[in-house]
């Protein structure tokens, strides 16, 4: 009988409450520009300072790339590989026992393999054998390296087993997250919460996000890309190029990607990650979608890959 | 000297006519009030700043229409209330309070409905306790205990909150035990319910709480599973959670 009229209120609460959340950042981006975080976090960045706390490697970025030394200028010649979790962190486990670090190295090596081999490019893992790797020093090995592109390879999992498919994501757009980083950060001074942000400063935290948003627009279309040729797989169901605030992608100073292969909590997909066919397939529609992205590149810069 | 003399002094015309002027100024703002507004006037019907209103309903608009039941239903239109300012101390104490009066809290909840990947907000009507940190507390715990067949809980009922707390910045921490980092499951999307389940719940419920920052065992962690960075305060997002209006409440949340 009422179920209309609650119905219509906890619209129109929904829509208001909606509202005044967003109209409740304006003070306090008002408050930061007043501070001069935002414009000091501007410069420096142009400047070429990237950040680093004092739990992350740091990242040198006049330091010239390994793997590239006569590398052509925008050419796309480095790839780093993350295959994710590894050591203690197994990541997600499907029904038959099947962990996600083992599915995503193998996945990993064989794109590494395909990527050396056809393309000519410099490939290098963040991790090559099943050990701990933090997520900082992940990217901050694409980051050193002055890789071209970061991809990290994951195997998603849910609670319902039904639940399937290959998504790509790649790194949200976090100016509202910043803007609350930053007064949490501000606030924090006097509260010791410890973990990983304790100690960065506000400038800090700016900077490592401002790295990877920088080249959101190129990551949107590798994602695109990677999740094309994901769909033409038989047996994959496609669930579209996703936006989340993952930390492995926050501070990659290049294009960056995580690609969710399969559900391996999903019974048959967790199959298919077993079956070493599969896993081939997935790393050669990775290897086909950088090509695409690089020839991309290239035809953009006016030249022809190597 | 008669009244009539036509040789009155010069000066008492021009007495009579200053008050005269004087009295038809006086008269024109005694009356003022009700007559049309000149160009310098003030609003027409602005209420003083001591006025009751139902806060609660001047955040969300003033309408009346989201507080329907509510002390604030059936008041002036949204303009005469006074407009919550979320850099006024008091003003976000007032919402609290409103509540506490009021007894009664709507609440947001972001669940999962099945075939969906973004979060629905579910409304839900629960008894409100005295206090913005007990009554964050207590939307998170509706949004744990939730059971329904429509729409599930993004967080398992085992899920145990240590302490929540409001910042005045309006940040609210939520503590949790260290076993939410098992319930993830390792998976992205799992990590992802869970964190824009509870951001979004506590955000949406309360103007006043700006963004949530995750705590695992008093401390800030990396993330709960390997993905969602949570070494600082999240705001709710459009990717992760469906923010406009819709078909908001399921038939199993009619009984609280």
């Amino acid at each position: 009988m009422n179920s209309e009229k609650d119905c219509r209120a906890a619209d129109h609460g929904g829509q208001q409450t909606t509202g005044a959340w967003r109209a409740r950042a304006v003070p306090a981006v008002a408050a930061l520009i007043a501070l001069g975080l935002a414009g000091g976090g501007l410069s420096a960045a142009r400047d070429g300072v990237a950040p680093g706390g004092a739990a992350t490697p740091a990242i040198a970025p006049s330091q010239p790339g390994v793997g590239n030394p006569a590398a052509p200028q925008g050419g796309l010649r480095t790839v780093v590989i993350d295959p994710g979790h590894g050591g203690s962190e197994t990541g997600a486990i499907g029904r038959g026992g099947l962990t996600e670090k083992e599915v995503v190295l193998d996945i990993a090596n064989r794109l590494r393999d395909l990527l050396q081999a056809n393309l000519g490019l410099h490939v290098e893992l963040t991790r090559e054998a099943d050990i701990d790797k933090a997520l900082e020093e992940r990217t901050a090995h694409a980051n050193w390296l002055k890789a071209d592109v970061f991809i990290s390879i994951h195997a998603n999992a849910y609670r319902g087993s039904g639940v399937r498919g290959a998504e790509t994501f790649f790194l949200s757009d976090r100016a509202s997250d910043d803007n609350a980083r930053r007064l949490a950060a501000m606030e924090n001074d006097a509260l010791d919460l410890g973990g990983p942000a304790s100690g960065d400063t506000g400038l800090q935290m700016l900077l490592w996000d401002m790295a990877q948003t920088a080249h959101l627009q190129e990551s949107s279309q590798l994602a695109d890309m990677i999740q094309q040729q994901l769909n033409q797989l038989s047996g994959t169901s496609d669930r579209g190029i996703k936006q989340a605030p993952f930390r492995v992608l926050r501070g990659a100073n290049m294009p960056a990607v995580l690609v969710e292969v399969g559900f391996i909590s999903n019974p048959d997909e967790e199959r298919l990650l077993a079956d070493p066919l599969h896993r081939q397939e997935i790393a050669e529609s990775l290897s086909e979608s950088i090509n695409r992205y690089r020839r991309r590149q290239a035809s953009l810069l006016g030249g022809s890959p190597r | 000297m008669s009244r009539n003399d036509p040789k009155l002094p010069w000066r008492v015309v021009a007495i009579s006519a200053l008050l005269f002027v004087a009295l038809l100024v006086l008269g024109w703002r005694l009356l003022g009030s009700g007559g049309p507004p000149g160009a310098g006037d003030p609003p027409a019907g602005e209420a003083p700043a001591d006025q009751p209103t139902d806060p609660e309903a001047a955040a969300a608009g003033g309408t009346g229409e989201a507080a329907s039941g509510a002390p604030g239903a059936g008041q002036p239109p949204a303009s005469t209330a006074p407009v919550f300012d979320p850099t006024n101390p008091e003003s976000r104490a007032s919402l609290s309070r409103a509540r506490a009066d009021r007894g009664t809290m709507e609440l947001q909840l972001f669940l999962i409905v099945p075939g969906l990947e973004q979060l629905v907000p579910v409304s839900h009507t629960v008894a409100a306790p005295a206090g913005l940190d007990a009554q964050v507390r207590r939307a998170v715990q509706e949004l744990i205990l939730w059971s329904g067949t429509q729409a599930v809980s993004p967080l398992p009922p085992e899920a145990g909150i240590r302490e929540v707390w409001v910042s005045p910045a309006g940040i609210a921490y939520v503590d949790f035990d260290r076993e939410l980092r098992n319930f993830a499951g390792g998976g992205a999307l799992g990590e992802l319910h869970i964190v824009y389940g509870v951001v979004s719940t506590v955000v949406i419920s309360f103007p006043e709480v700006f963004a949530v920052q995750l705590l695992v065992e008093g401390e800030m962690i990396e993330t709960l599973a390997g993905h969602v960075d949570l070494d600082g305060p999240l705001v709710p997002s459009n990717e992760w959670v469906l923010l406009e209006p819709r078909e908001r409440r399921l038939p199993e949340s009619d009984g609280e």
